[in-house]
Formats: structure tokens, C-alpha cells, sequence
């Protein structure tokens, strides 16, 4: 067994794929790419159920596709039928935002969430795909309206316990979640404020700005959320969101990920705010909470002190090893490791062209 | 060599020929997508009538990548 191939660390960006491995222990990290060279990559999950890469592959050009890879990159295969709008709609997939496999009961299944907002699901591994139905027809579509990114379908959060249970998050229309497969979804917005709405209307059913969503596996209730306004947490799948911003330096930033082994904790990337999307004091920091979001620490050490970094909303991944491990990719181009929970950083790279994701996994 | 009518047509049998090459082609409503340019005779297309351009006989379609990226 190659163990140096325990942990597979994939990272999306503006010009390619590049594939970096490592041993358990996460400390020293092999990389291979460009991947798909030329393309914009923005987002790659590891299939566990069969060692297959799947990516989201943009070109300006040609359009969008997904493409496999069995063999860690060595070779790559695109759908046959790429996510496509059935004709007549209108509408047409300018960006696949969320590649995601399915739970270990379901091989072969495989979701992606597109812009214009939409779902795609897979069920031969990505190789053919059909669009959601109750998202492309809901009552409410007409009215959404998008990010500054796009009105796309970024998140896609499959509970292992309850597979017929999905979250998922568009910007900026909120989160829903489904409990019978994707036949149908409710919205989940309640608590979550939208202050860039009028007087009367910043706690709408729908129209808040998720940037991004993040659950503990094995404690699929427990959300947490990075927002345009807030930082929030679920602890009844989605139900209710409490803010917890607490001590934060600010509510905005993009990216959030959950701690596996403890549905306490989780880390957040603040930014100054709306109006001044730079890190807080010119410093760039994760700040993670042990207690649910009652009180933030920083975690910088072996950060640059002066840093403008901006990590995108899935620039920032955890993974599931005790320690868990934090990992983030910038838009200029360095991606950091921390095998201890953020306690302490390692600069992988500085010289990769702009990152848009990262995912990590073990093989 | 194709037989068709119109570039719709064109792209659908070269589509059938060279499975994967439609869709890097026209968008998912058959458009032609922003950063391709199709020249009928070495006229775009997009000054005559799109994907809806007519072919006949003897006609010499290009396609081509625009400039256009970052």
C-alpha cells in the first residue's frame, strides 16, 4: 500500500487541477498538475465509494462538463451527458459551483449544483445527468435573484443518516432542505437576517445571502453558516438558526467548514465587511469556536502578519482525521495546511494561479 | 460533409459523428455560445440568422474560438 497516498488534498483553480497527497500524518504533501489544464475547476470531490475524482470543469470557450479520473489524474473522462437544461426552459448551465457523491448506501449517485440555480443528479457516477424537477419548476423561482457570484446552487449537504435528506444553499435565495429525495423542498431562512432588504422584510421566508454551509457527519443537525449578515448555527436540521457571531472581528466572510469529531467546533475567514472585503487589521486569520460558536479564538500562527488574503467561498475545507485537519487556498494562489485543528499553518505553495476550491479526503 | 439544412442541423450531425463536440459548440438551448464564432462562407453567423442560418449546397462553415479569456 502506498501510504503516501492516504490523504488526497484536491484543489480547484482558475487554470487547472492540481492533486496533492500525503500520509496520515498530513505533513508532507506530493502534488501533480495541472489537471485539465487551462480550464476553470471549481470544485472536486473525492467518490470514496470508488476512488474516482469528480470535477466541475469550465471552459470559457466550450462551455461547462464534469470529468472523472479513477487514477488520481493520470486519465480523465467527461460525462457523456454533461448537467443540461432541457430545452425550452431558457436557461442554460454557465457553471457547475458543487460536485458531490452521494452516501455510502447509494453508489453511483452524484449531485451538482449549478448556475442558474439549480440541482443535477447523477446515478451511474457522473457519467449521465438529470436535472431536479421541483427546483427547476418551484413556485417561487421567478423571484430569486443572485449574488454577486451568480444566482448558483453552491452547497449541497447529503445527511449520511438520512439520505433522502439534503440541504442545500443559492445564493442569494437561502437554504432548503428536502426530505423525500428532491421531490420536494422547503425553505429554511428562519432567524436569518437579510438586511439589505427594506424595513419590514429582513427576516424573509426567502432572499437571504447563504455563502456558505458546513454540517458535523455525524451529527448531520448540527449546521453552521456563513452569511453575507451573520454567522449562524443550526442544531435541528436547518429549522431554526441561532446568530453566532459573538466575538467574531466581523459577520462577513465566505467560507466555513465543520469540525468532524466534535460538532462543536467549527472555522470561519472573516472579512472586514460588505463594502471592505479585506481581512480584519490587514491580517489574514481563521478563527475557529470548541463551544458552538460562543466564543471565536484566532488562528494564525504561522500565518504571514500582513496578509490580504481572499479565501472564496469553497476555498476552505476540514477534513475528517482526529485531529482534524483545516486547508485553505487563496486567490493568489497559496494553499495552507494545518494538521491540528488550525493550531498551527504550513504554506504548501504560494505560486498556484488563482484558487477557487479545495476538498480534501482520505483514499 | 454534412447534409443539413441550417447550423442547428449541422451541429446535431456532427454531434452524432463526433460524440461531445455539440454542446462545446451551442449552449443547452442549441445557441451558439458567447466565445464561438461560426462563419458561413466567411460571414458570422451571428450577422445572418444565428444557429438558424440556412445551408445549402456547397457551403464552407468555420468554426472557430473567439478571442476572449484571462
Amino acid at each position: 500500500m502506498d501510504h503516501h497516498r492516504d490523504m488526497v488534498l484536491l484543489v480547484g483553480t482558475r487554470k487547472g487541477a492540481f492533486i496533492f497527497t500525503s500520509d496520515s500524518s498530513r505533513r508532507h504533501w506530493k502534488v501533480s498538475g495541472p489537471h485539465l489544464k487551462g480550464n476553470e475547476v471549481y470544485h472536486m470531490s473525492y467518490d470514496r465509494r470508488n476512488g474516482t475524482i469528480l470535477a466541475s470543469v469550465i471552459s470559457s470557450h466550450w462551455g461547462p462538463t464534469v470529468a472523472r479520473s479513477n487514477d488520481l489524474g493520470v486519465q480523465w473522462k467527461e460525462s457523456k451527458t454533461p448537467p443540461k437544461f432541457p430545452k425550452g426552459t431558457g436557461l442554460s448551465v454557465t457553471r457547475l459551483w458543487q460536485i458531490r457523491p452521494g452516501t455510502a448506501d447509494e453508489p453511483g449517485l452524484v449531485y451538482a449544483g449549478v448556475e442558474p440555480a439549480c440541482l443535477f443528479r447523477s446515478e451511474d457516477g457522473g457519467e449521465t445527468w438529470a436535472v431536479n424537477h421541483a427546483l427547476l419548476e418551484h413556485k417561487t423561482r421567478k423571484k430569486w435573484t443572485p449574488g454577486g457570484g451568480g444566482l448558483c446552487l453552491h452547497t449541497i449537504l447529503v445527511d449520511r443518516k438520512k439520505p433522502k435528506r439534503m440541504h442545500i444553499a443559492i445564493s442569494s435565495v437561502g437554504t432548503l432542505r428536502t426530505d423525500d429525495g428532491g421531490e420536494s423542498w422547503k425553505f429554511q431562512n428562519k432567524g436569518v437576517l437579510a438586511d439589505f432588504l427594506p424595513e419590514g422584510r429582513k427576516y424573509p421566508e426567502y432572499g437571504q445571502c447563504v455563502h456558505k454551509l458546513a454540517a458535523n457527519p455525524e451529527r448531520p443537525g448540527v449546521i453552521f453558516h456563513q452569511n453575507h449578515c451573520g454567522v449562524y448555527r443550526s442544531d435541528d436540521a436547518g429549522e431554526n438558526w441561532v446568530d453566532i457571531r459573538n466575538n467574531l472581528p466581523s459577520r462577513f466572510g465566505f467560507p466555513i467548514a465543520a469540525d468532524a469529531n466534535d460538532h462543536r467546533r467549527a472555522y470561519v475567514a472573516p472579512l472586514e465587511g460588505d463594502f471592505s472585503r479585506i481581512p480584519p487589521d490587514g491580517h489574514f486569520a481563521v478563527w475557529g469556536t470548541d463551544n458552538s460558536g460562543k466564543e471565536w479564538f484566532k488562528l494564525d500562527r504561522g500565518l504571514p502578519s500582513a496578509s490580504y488574503f481572499t479565501v472564496l467561498r469553497e476555498g476552505m475545507v476540514a477534513d475528517e482525521e482526529d485531529p482534524c485537519g483545516v486547508y485553505f487556498g487563496t486567490t493568489t494562489g497559496q494553499l495552507f495546511t494545518s494538521p491540528n485543528q488550525g493550531g498551527t499553518w504550513q504554506k504548501v505553495t504560494d505560486s498556484l494561479p488563482p484558487i477557487l476550491s479545495v476538498s480534501v479526503s482520505r483514499t | 460533409m454534412v447534409s443539413a439544412e441550417n447550423l442547428n442541423g449541422m451541429v446535431e450531425e456532427l454531434d452524432s459523428a463526433f460524440p461531445g463536440i455539440g454542446r462545446r459548440i451551442v449552449d443547452d438551448q442549441g445557441r451558439i455560445r458567447t466565445y464561438v464564432n461560426v462563419f458561413v462562407n466567411s460571414e458570422n453567423s451571428r450577422a445572418l440568422e444565428n444557429e438558424k442560418t440556412r445551408l445549402k449546397d456547397g457551403d464552407v462553415v468555420h468554426i472557430l474560438p473567439s478571442i476572449a479569456g484571462g
